[in-house]
């Protein structure tokens, strides 16, 4: 899989007709902002591209104001993708940290640990983020409760700092910028208060349209022949529509789950084996298997091979 | 091809195929197909949904409403499917390219089969059975053969070509079912044969002194003709079944489970009942009814004057979810949050981590509480029935907040209505518990009676078929307090006399009703709007598990409070 590195996704950018001088400031903050060698390692290099001019000319606008960003949308909106691409274009370290319902304040700022000897401060991926300048992706923020976030609010507003208890007044560096993901509806969360939401910039990320779709196959597969590739993209929205009504879960609603079947079959599975593993495997309710499969049936063949698929044999970007 | 039954698995995967082609997943859809061992067709199914997409819903079941009344409806339905078949697979091919490889299937599987048949026997089986045959003779590229070069025509007719217009094809159907099978009275059949429809609605809905339809002229109109008895009897029972269908759509159970189900409780006060359980239905498609007709007129209606009323008072309504939903969170938290505890991970307490490198304890760490989320899950009962009339806006609107301020704290809520009329005690589904939309419930409207001990039975029936039942489930009715219905009890004692069901008896049996549903770990509580003469009953019914609401603004603030007692007593 080819990675992609601020430059090329720069070059994706202007062909998209991002605003070009959204760019040059973006440019100019990496320039401003170099990495140290230490942390270059983290900087992401995006498998995927995200797609959507609008979306990417509103998320620049607000994270070269210093503003944090808070994506919500549905699942495979490509909210992870979207921040990846950020820290990337911004060339900044990234920090994944994950909500779940048991985040609290030691698991995010950082929390006393015993080394053997004494008891010392272990910082956290918040603290780490702020100290160095990187981009915090929090991921399903929605999922922790809010009073475990309210350590948070001072880094995300105005005050941009962090203070730990018992420990120091970190202030944030300029180049710090956090980037909230949420999935609103999705089991196990909840509401956002309104002091955590108002330290956001909200932005509502669509489900990948039509176009970018095409543009996200033709980026990854540069071989996959049109008519098939088409039938996966209509697949995709088939299963959106179904889960939409509630028919199956948001489980089968993968967007990877389709790329990675399309690579398997690149490998030599047949299309039935590829999507079982990759869409119809993600539920276990045998009725839910059986609803996705007759949409998969109705839209594909299950014997199709790579070959069919592929201009030769298999390529991808 | 044949119409909707009720719900099984294989139902729902072949209403399943039927929406995915139609793209469309708030259709009822008008046929679903199985192959012969009993699962559903997906060629079929896919054909009728994306007949659905390409021809649309109302001129699509407009067209096979207009002969349903005749005796050779079932003859016409295969034979204009055959027609539409052909259409849809032209025009969609292009977009989904499998399906010409899905119709090579189908084909084969017909002449599968039909093993035993020779094709002589099949072009011998009547008209359907052969244009059938010269059909999949043809998708495998084999030349059909007949006798007369009139069934010639019928094949070449039921071949009509992707490039014409939607209204083209169902005229051109129209025209070959006139032409080659002599029947012209296209008019939509149920609600224009007295013997067959309208009249013995209405000879029933006086009997009954009940209907949904409130207003309208029809009431008036003559009856139907004289019947022997049994026969009468029998088509008595017929014509209500197909009114309550024609209103409120197909049973969501299956019809083996609405029999049990009527079986165990259509006993003692309710052996006169019957029972119907369906979902709330956003379109209309027995259209053929007049009375069908002119009741979902009367719901759509309805449906607008609540979804206004939420828009008009959308401040009031907005504040008062926000305003329970906090209180409902809190509460929540309270109600289950469990302590963090000491464990080999988690936070170390400073205090304890002397264990560690003395006492070889690793257990110096404190562990946090798991997911505080309670394992609830909330059913709202509206009663739908007359005498709620004048507050229908009110109550949907007091429905659409509680559900929404429960949602908002990913509480599970389900909301029924209840209403009762011509012996049919019918529980309509607004909303599942999965939707995540509480829209639905504005469909609410009133009309009919109220049978509320047989609506608490059929409740509790159906929490036992539930596949993942919540361990606390609180059941929160919007009431009057005043059940009543034209459908009489069984004489009781020495007595040989039928009695009605209402005023003292109907409060016992609700509450007989409501206590075996506490016996079985539901909490049942009620959100009263009704007049102070029916409080007595309330309080027989409910206990002291109520609260009254006069004004809508009072509604976040009671209902919480209501459910903060019933979680505290839970707790305890």
């Amino acid at each position: 899989m080819n990675k992609h590195h601020a430059a090329d996704l720069l070059d994706c950018l202007r062909a998209e007709g991002v605003r070009e001088e959204l760019l040059e400031e973006t440019e100019a903050f990496r320039k401003k902002h170099p990495v140290p060698a230490e942390l270059a390692d983290r900087v992401p290099a995006p498998t995927y591209v995200y797609y959507g001019k609008a979306v990417w000319e509103k998320a620049l606008a607000a994270l070269l104001c210093g503003e944090n960003l808070l994506l919500s949308g549905p699942k495979a909106s490509g909210k992870n993708v979207l921040a990846e691409n950020l820290s990337c274009l911004f060339g900044r370290p990234q920090w994944d940290i994950s909500f779940h319902i048991n985040v609290d304040a030691a698991y995010l700022i950082g929390s006393d640990t015993f080394d053997g000897e004494k008891v010392v401060f272990r910082p956290g991926p918040v603290y780490l983020c702020a100290l160095q300048g990187g981009f915090g992706v929090l991921d399903e923020i929605n999922m922790a409760r809010n009073e475990a976030l309210a350590v948070l609010h001072a880094a995300l507003d105005f005050r941009r700092v962090l203070d730990v208890p018992g420990y120091a007044r970190v202030p944030l560096k300029e180049e710090t910028r956090f980037i909230a993901t949420m999935n609103y509806g999705y089991a196990g969360t909840r509401e956002l208060n309104a002091a955590l939401c108002s330290r956001f910039a909200v932005l509502d990320m669509p489900v990948i349209g039509e176009e970018d779709f095409r543009k996200l196959l033709k980026t990854t597969f540069p071989e996959l022949k049109a008519q098939p590739g088409e039938q996966f993209m209509r697949l995709f929205y088939d299963l959106e529509r179904k889960a939409a009504a509630a028919e199956i879960s948001d489980r089968a609603l993968d967007l990877r789950g389709i790329l990675d079947a399309l690579r398997l079959m690149g490998r030599g599975l047949s299309s039935g084996d590829a999507l079982d593993m990759c869409i119809c495997g993600k539920v276990f309710d045998p009725l839910e298997q059986e609803l996705i499969r007759d949409v998969i049936r109705a839209r594909l063949p299950m014997d199709l091979t790579g070959a069919e698929l592929f201009e030769e044999s298999k390529a991808e970007a | 091809m044949r119409p909707v039954p009720a719900m099984s698995a294989e139902e729902r995967r072949a209403m399943g195929m039927v929406r995915n082609g139609a793209e469309d997943y708030e259709i009822t859809p008008p046929f679903l197909s199985y192959r012969p061992d009993g699962q559903a067709d997906l060629y079929r199914n896919t054909v009728i949904g994306l007949a659905v997409k390409w021809l649309g819903f109302e001129p699509l079941t407009s067209l096979f409403a207009s002969w349903s009344g005749s005796s050779r409806a079932g003859l016409f339905d295969g034979i204009a499917w055959l027609g539409i078949e052909n259409y849809i697979y032209e025009k969609e091919l292009p977009l989904r390219p499998h399906l010409a490889a899905l119709r090579r299937e189908c084909a084969a599987e017909f002449f599968a089969g039909r093993g035993g048949l020779s094709r002589q026997q099949m072009m011998a089986g009547g008209p359907l059975l052969q244009q059938q045959a010269a059909r999949w003779e043809s998708v495998l590229g084999r030349e059909p053969r007949f006798v007369f070069a009139k069934e010639k025509r019928l094949k070449e007719a039921l071949e009509p070509t992707g490039d014409l217009a939607p209204a083209q094809l169902l005229q051109a159907l129209r025209e070959i079912i006139a032409e080659y099978f002599h029947f012209s009275d296209f008019r939509l059949s149920g609600a224009h044969r007295p013997s067959e429809g309208r009249s013995l609605f209405l000879r029933k809905e006086r009997s009954h002194r009940d209907s949904l339809l409130q207003r309208g002229d029809w009431e008036d109109a003559a009856g139907g003709q004289r019947m022997g008895r049994t026969a009468a009897a029998r088509a008595r029972e017929a014509a209500d079944r197909a009114y309550i269908e024609a209103c409120f759509g197909p049973p969501c159970l299956s019809a083996r489970e609405l029999a049990r189900m009527e079986k165990v409780l259509c006993q003692d006060a309710h052996a006169f009942c019957r029972l119907w359980v369906c979902k709330s239905r956003p379109e209309h498609e027995h259209a053929e009814q007049k009375e069908a007709l002119l009741f979902a007129r009367e719901a759509a209606e309805q449906a607008g004057k609540n979804a206004d009323f939420i828009r008009k008072e959308r401040v009031m309504v907005q504040a008062g979810i926000r305003s329970l939903s906090a209180r409902l969170a809190v509460m929540l938290e309270n109600f289950a949050q469990e302590l963090p505890e000491t464990g080999v991970r988690g936070r170390l307490m400073g205090e304890r981590a002397y264990r560690m490198p003395l006492l070889q304890d690793p257990a110096v760490f404190l562990k946090p509480a798991q997911d505080p989320r309670p394992d609830l899950s909330v059913d709202l009962l509206l009663d739908a029935s007359a005498s709620r009339t004048a507050s229908q806006e009110m109550i949907a609107a007091q429905a659409y907040m509680l559900a929404e301020s429960m949602m908002k704290c990913r509480i599970p809520v389900r909301v029924l209505c209840f209403r009762s009329l011509r012996g049919y005690t019918v529980l309509q589904i607004l909303k599942e518990d999965k939707e995540r939309s509480a829209a639905p419930i504005l469909q609410y409207f009133a009309g009919g009676w109220n049978r509320d001990g047989l609506a608490l039975k059929a409740l509790e029936y159906l929490e036992t078929l539930r596949e993942d039942p919540s361990s606390r489930r609180l059941l929160l009715v919007l009431t009057d307090a005043h059940p009543s219905d034209s459908t009489e009890m069984p004489p009781e004692g020495r007595s040989p006399l039928k009695h009605s069901y209402e005023g003292a008896a109907a409060t016992e049996d609700t509450a007989a009703a409501a206590a075996d549903l506490r016996k079985k770990r539901i909490r049942i509580a009620a959100v009263f709007t009704g007049s102070h003469s029916h409080l007595e009953a309330l309080k027989t019914i409910y206990g002291n598990h109520f609260v009254r609401i006069r004004h809508m603004e009072q509604l976040a603030q009671e209902a919480g409070t209501l459910l903060e007692q019933e979680l505290i007593q839970w707790r305890g």
